[in-house]
């Protein structure tokens, strides 16, 4: 039977994404696969107010992309430390366009996302990115919610 | 608690089936998953009730008989799919529950205290890509555990 080949695991940095996280190394461990951890920036919005200057989108945009990179690297190496052949790869877009096109690009066989599951009434909501990815994506897609059980 | 759990929590893995291709991919996938992870197969099937009708000739003898016979084949079919794991050396079994699908599924899913549901979805192109199948769509929203979608198209 064949075996995963390449693991994608996209991230928001959410508490969401934090227990996806887990059982998508723990699959790479058991696997030996290697591990893309995908994050999918949404460039803030230019925003229309008079007296701001180009400069100052241009500033966010940089402040956004540098911290974005620092907690991209902080999982990173946690995927590192326990073991797996984990790689980064960073990106800038709709996030599930980002994730569905990250798919096909690393020929990855396996998507471990978190949904923004929550209790109650908003239990019905999947959460907008995992929700396309899951309709949309070529290859399995296991889905974890945030506050299971 | 769900957040705690680790590739090697996963004991049990439910496949629901209606022996759709869909059906039959999520149990190929499932196979791989429990062949690699040492987990343990329960396949289980919906059965729903049979519409009763008091009219004409379709009485509620004959709806019983066609539940019956739904079953009977499900039973068999069930067990074929079981022995073909067995026979490569996973551990399977399967259960047949009767009423709402999705709602099934789930119940069995807490019932059986399984660690991951894999469901195979109706996928396929252009305009029908938003039909994810609102079994398995409930089955995400709903489940106790987390949930691998498998597409019955490539």
């Amino acid at each position: 039977m064949r075996a995963f080949r390449r693991i994608l695991h996209p991230t928001d940095f959410s508490r969401a994404s934090a227990p996806a996280f887990r059982l998508a190394v723990g699959l790479a461990m058991a696997y030996r696969a290697p591990l893309l951890i995908l994050h999918a920036m949404t460039p803030p919005s230019p925003f229309i107010d008079e007296g701001a200057p180009p400069s100052s989108y241009l500033d966010l945009l940089a402040l956004a992309r540098r911290s974005a990179k620092r907690r991209l690297a902080a999982i990173l190496a946690r995927a590192r430390r326990e073991g797996v052949r984990a790689q980064a790869i960073f990106a800038e877009g709709l996030p599930a366009d980002e994730i569905l096109r990250s798919t096909r690009r690393s020929r990855a066989d396996l998507i471990v996302m978190g949904t923004h599951g929550r209790t109650g009434v908003s239990r019905v909501f999947m959460g907008s990115v995992a929700d396309r990815v899951v309709r949309e994506s070529r290859c399995p897609v296991l889905t974890v919610r945030a506050h299971g059980r | 608690m769900a957040a705690e759990q680790g590739a090697e929590g996963f004991g049990r893995l439910l496949v629901p089936t209606d022996f759709s291709a869909g059906s039959e991919r999520a149990w190929a996938m499932a196979r791989r998953l429990a062949a690699r992870l040492g987990a343990e197969l329960v396949l289980v099937h919906v059965l729903v009730e049979t519409p009763l009708y008091s009219e004409g000739p379709f009485t509620m003898k004959r709806a019983r008989d066609v539940f019956d016979a739904a079953r009977a084949w499900a039973v068999k079919t069930l067990g074929e799919w079981t022995a073909t794991a067995a026979a490569a050396g996973l551990s399977a079994r399967w259960v047949v529950r009767t009423g709402v699908p999705y709602e099934e599924i789930v119940g069995a899913a807490a019932q059986e205290g399984v660690d991951l549901i894999v469901i195979g979805t109706h996928g396929r192109g252009g305009l029908d890509r938003a039909l994810l199948g609102s079994v398995a769509d409930r089955v995400i929203r709903l489940a106790p555990c987390p949930v691998v979608t498998v597409r019955d198209t490539e």
